[in-house]
């Protein structure tokens, strides 16, 4: 399955980093394609292109703030769950995706 | 027949004890009745000083002295000359800065709030936190027996009195010769008020009225410190505490004092009182004394001004400071947040222990850098001065280790006033200024006034274009007496320390050669007036570029340089740098400028003569190369930069700078520069790796997440990192509101973006037991990593080693490797291996 997700957290220092290392790990554990955006302190890093929003069967959002230039979504179906919940669980809100 | 002078006080804080008592000395040895009065205010004998403090002269108010006598002109004549020469230089201008105060405002630590703590706030005037057991002492106070006694008689009682005067004024005069600086000032002004006259004539009309001597002090000392507190000036307010601090030692002398005149210490102690007098506090063990606790004190008054120079923790404008505690109760007093905590639980007390830990630790790293000389690894020395303006600035500087002031700017004197700054207000402001550089050369630059400044006086014309009209030395000719006058103040101060005297805005040989000329003028002028000068450098800034061809000539006329490189840099380019449409070829580090100023220092150089850098440039560390590669003596920077620049100048090698110059001078644009400077691998802070063995602390006590949070800032603040640890605490704990930064696993992250954060950095603190964190998977924390960013810095290069930081503590061999090293070493290498830094 294909996935594209987005991370960002208030200060975008640590947790941005650790939930989308979290997905990326659970995603490839599962055998699913996945591409992560980090939305930190450093700025869009790993940015998605349309393209890969397109191709993708679901967006992942693991936020606590808004997600910037939302609406490259516009019309995709979109999960969105807290930071720490897919730090500390990645494997079911990969589930909770249908993945 | 009366003889009459007249003058306009040039003190800042007015006529207050000390210089009053200065002026008693000069007249008592006349036999000429001799009475001063101002405007609106009868006339009092200048021998009482505390009729004359009575009198509240505040500055540039109009004086006038009447002697009256045999002797009436002779004593005239030297009120003249104490009043011209030395009576601006007696007012420690030092005090001035301490006027203020540091406005505290009550701040109880973040990790304190839910603590149930009990405190009550004040206002913080020295900072620094002591710890001890209460000590209470009281005002004037009689002792039992005095308080039941009746007068023997008129004349045994007057005897008494007479007798502990002469005492109390003997013995404050020989302590004034044995003590230093403020110390000895001060015992001087008391020595003065126990010798008062009218003193001494309300006790006896008191006693002559049936009172014991006991009771007549009390009584006259209070009426005295009455009268003082009315005055409309804070600074002579707060001498009401200096009389009755003699009158103390008078009851002392009589044998009737309730006791509290000498403050015993016997351990750590924190000494609460309505009103400490200055004495009490010379008197006391200050090894034992660890804080201050005062209520009815202004921040001006002698207690606090030496309480500071003692570095002692200190409280004031709390209100019933003697009945909060009772003796013998262990209490804390934090001068960072202006607090008192009264009854300070176990979580206090930790708190503060592990505050004052950080903070000697932190003491101890900055006398380390800032002692001894900037010398790069090739065995090259730079100097390195301060810009600063006030004696407490330099003061502070010069404990942090300026070599000098490389630029004292003098033009604040001159602005926004009627009429040009007397001699003897300038003698004062540069005396303060000199005494608090100890010894170390201060360079006074001339006032640069120019006709875009208000001063009405110079009568300067409208000009079209002021930049490039009438400024600095070009206004001299037209105003010999004002310059006259600072020439005068700054050659009469190099006898209290070295000095140097620099001229802004020379163009021309002629116009160095004509300064010199003037100088050498003023000078014979002093000479002529029995007033002996000692040789004072003289230079001129660099800031014209037509100066740089001709730096040969330049070097046969004057002593040393330095490049003011604002100004050079704006003529150079012709661009006013605050004109958004050109700014952007205003910039330091065209290759252009940069082969003027080695031209410059080169002709400077070639010429035998000291070359030194003040302005902006000079401040900046990413310059440091290139300004290493001049061969620049001297930089002058912020005074809070000096460590931090000798720190890095000891990392440098003088010949990789000048090669790094070399090259820099053949680049197209300042961008090429940028680039250059940046491969050569410079680095701005001192070894200032984001993970380094001394930001790890492996063995830490801490008890909550509250202690661990304050230990992890603690290493911080001991390595240099941040500045302002409170504001750091307040940072990561509001990050912490939004949810836990603890992470699972035995570990938490908390992190922070604060201006109190100087360099990006990581603080590993490993506890020797488990705490409770609020974590994700809510298991104990074990291993605690802050995160610290500067909120001017939060992209940069550092960012991507904590985002690789928070990806890696995710696998769990990462985890336990960190968690297996042991040392400080090992936890560095783990992390410089694991998180690929060089």
């Amino acid at each position: 399955m294909k996935i594209v997700a987005v991370t960002a957290c208030p200060t975008g220092i640590a947790h941005t980093y650790m939930a989308a290392e979290q997905l990326e790990k659970a995603a490839k554990a599962a055998g699913h394609s996945i591409r992560v955006e980090t939305q930190g302190a450093m700025g869009i890093e790993n940015e998605l292109t349309a393209k890969d929003i397109a191709e993708a069967e679901i967006a992942i959002f693991a936020v606590d703030i808004e997600v910037e230039q939302l609406s490259r979504f516009s019309g995709k179906k979109v999960l969105r769950v807290g930071v720490a919940e897919a730090i500390k669980n990645p494997k079911g809100v990969l589930a909770k995706a249908g993945a | 027949m009366p003889v009459e002078f007249r003058f306009t006080c040039p003190l800042v804080n007015g006529i207050h004890a000390r210089p009053a008592s200065v002026l008693a000395d000069v007249v008592r040895g006349y036999r000429a009745r001799v009475t001063i009065a101002r405007d609106g205010a009868a006339a009092v004998e200048l021998v009482s000083v505390l009729s004359v403090v009575g009198l509240d002269i505040k500055v540039n108010q109009e004086c006038v002295i009447v002697a009256d006598g045999i002797d009436a002109v002779s004593a005239i004549a030297a009120l003249t000359k104490f009043v011209e020469e030395k009576l601006a230089s007696v007012d420690d201008v030092s005090d001035v800065g301490h006027a203020a105060g540091t406005e505290g405002s009550a701040n109880l630590p973040m990790a304190l709030r839910n603590r149930d703590v009990a405190f009550v706030s004040g206002r913080a005037v020295c900072g620094g936190i002591g710890m001890g057991a209460a000590v209470i002492v009281g005002g004037l106070a009689l002792s039992d027996a005095a308080l039941r006694a009746t007068p023997v008689s008129v004349e045994a009682e007057v005897t008494k009195v007479r007798d502990a005067i002469a005492k109390t004024h003997a013995e404050l005069h020989t302590r004034a010769k044995s003590a230093k600086g403020i110390a000895a000032d001060l015992l001087r002004a008391h020595a003065a008020i126990a010798d008062d006259p009218a003193l001494r004539a309300d006790i006896e009309k008191r006693i002559s009225r049936a009172t014991t001597a006991a009771r007549a002090v009390v009584a006259a000392g209070e009426a005295f410190a009455g009268e003082l507190r009315k005055a409309t000036s804070a600074y002579i307010r707060d001498r009401a505490v200096d009389v009755i601090d003699v009158c103390e030692q008078i009851l002392e002398k009589i044998g009737t004092l309730g006791g509290t005149t000498n403050v015993a210490l016997e351990n750590d102690s924190v000494v609460f009182a309505e009103t400490l007098t200055a004495n009490q506090l010379l008197k006391m063990d200050r090894s034992k004394l660890r804080g201050l606790v005062l209520g009815g004190i202004g921040a001006t008054s002698h207690t606090v001004i030496l309480a500071r120079s003692f570095r002692i923790p200190t409280v004031i404008d709390v209100r019933n400071a003697v009945g909060l505690v009772a003796a013998g109760t262990r209490v804390i007093v934090d001068g960072e947040g202006g607090l008192v905590l009264t009854s300070p639980g176990d979580a206090a007390r930790r708190y503060f222990e592990r505050e004052i830990r950080s903070r000697e630790r932190a003491a101890e790293r900055v006398r380390v850098l800032a002692q001894g000389s900037a010398t790069t690894i090739d065995d090259a020395s730079i100097e390195v001065g301060v810009n600063a303006s006030t004696p407490d600035e330099v003061r502070g500087a010069t404990a942090n280790g300026a070599d000098g002031v490389g630029l004292l700017r003098t033009e604040l004197l001159f602005l926004d006033r009627a009429t040009a700054p007397s001699e003897e207000e300038q003698y004062s402001a540069y005396t303060g200024v000199v005494k608090a550089a100890a010894g170390r050369p201060v360079i006074i630059r001339t006032f640069d006034i120019g006709g875009d400044k208000p001063a009405a006086y110079l009568n300067m014309p409208e000009e079209e274009n002021p930049f490039l009209g009438v400024r600095g030395l070009r206004l001299y000719e037209k105003h010999p007496d004002v310059l006259s006058a600072q020439l005068r103040a700054i050659l009469r101060v190099a006898l209290v320390g070295p000095v140097k005297i620099m001229a802004p805005m020379v163009s021309t040989p002629e116009e160095a050669v004509w300064f010199r000329e003037r100088v050498e003028a003023t000078r014979r002028q002093l000479a002529a007036e029995g007033v002996s000068t000692s040789s004072v450098p003289v230079g001129i800034m660099v800031e014209v570029p037509s100066v740089a061809t001709v730096m040969d000539q330049l070097c046969e006329v004057v002593d040393f340089f330095s490049i003011g490189t604002n100004d050079l840099c704006q003529y150079w380019m012709a661009v006013d740098r605050g004109n958004a449409g050109v700014a952007g070829l205003y910039n330091a580090r065209r290759p252009s400028f940069l082969r003027v100023l080695s031209q410059i220092v080169r002709g400077a150089k070639a010429g035998g003569r000291w070359i030194g850098m003040c302005g902006e440039m000079a401040g900046k560390r990413g310059n440091l190369p290139l300004l290493l590669g001049m061969g620049l003596d001297e930089i002058s920077v912020a005074p809070g930069e000096v460590a931090a620049i000798k720190a890095l100048v000891r990392e440098a090698r003088a010949e990789e700078c000048r090669a790094l110059l070399e090259r820099a001078c053949a680049c197209r644009t300042p961008g090429d520069v940028d680039a250059l400077v940046a491969a050569s691998g410079w680095r701005e802070t001192q070894a200032a790796a984001i993970v380094d063995r001394s930001l790890v602390m492996v063995e830490s006590d801490a008890t909550s997440k509250e202690e661990a949070i304050q230990e992890a800032i603690g290493v911080l603040l001991a390595a240099g990192r941040i500045e302002r640890p409170r504001d750091v605490e307040d940072a990561v704990w509001a990050r912490e509101a939004t949810y836990s930064t603890g992470l699972g696993f035995g570990f938490a992250i908390p992190h922070c973006k604060s201006d109190a954060v100087t360099i990006p950095s990581l603080a590993v603190v490993k506890l020797t037991r488990g705490i409770e964190w609020g974590s994700l998977d809510g298991g104990a924390v074990s291993a605690v990593l802050l995160l610290v960013v500067p909120s001017s810095d939060a992209a940069g290069s550092h960012m991507k080693v904590f985002a690789k930081l928070a990806r890696k503590l995710m696998h769990e061999d990462f985890r336990a490797r960190l968690m297996g090293a042991a040392s400080p070493e090992e936890v560095e290498a783990c992390l410089r291996i694991e998180l690929e830094i060089s």
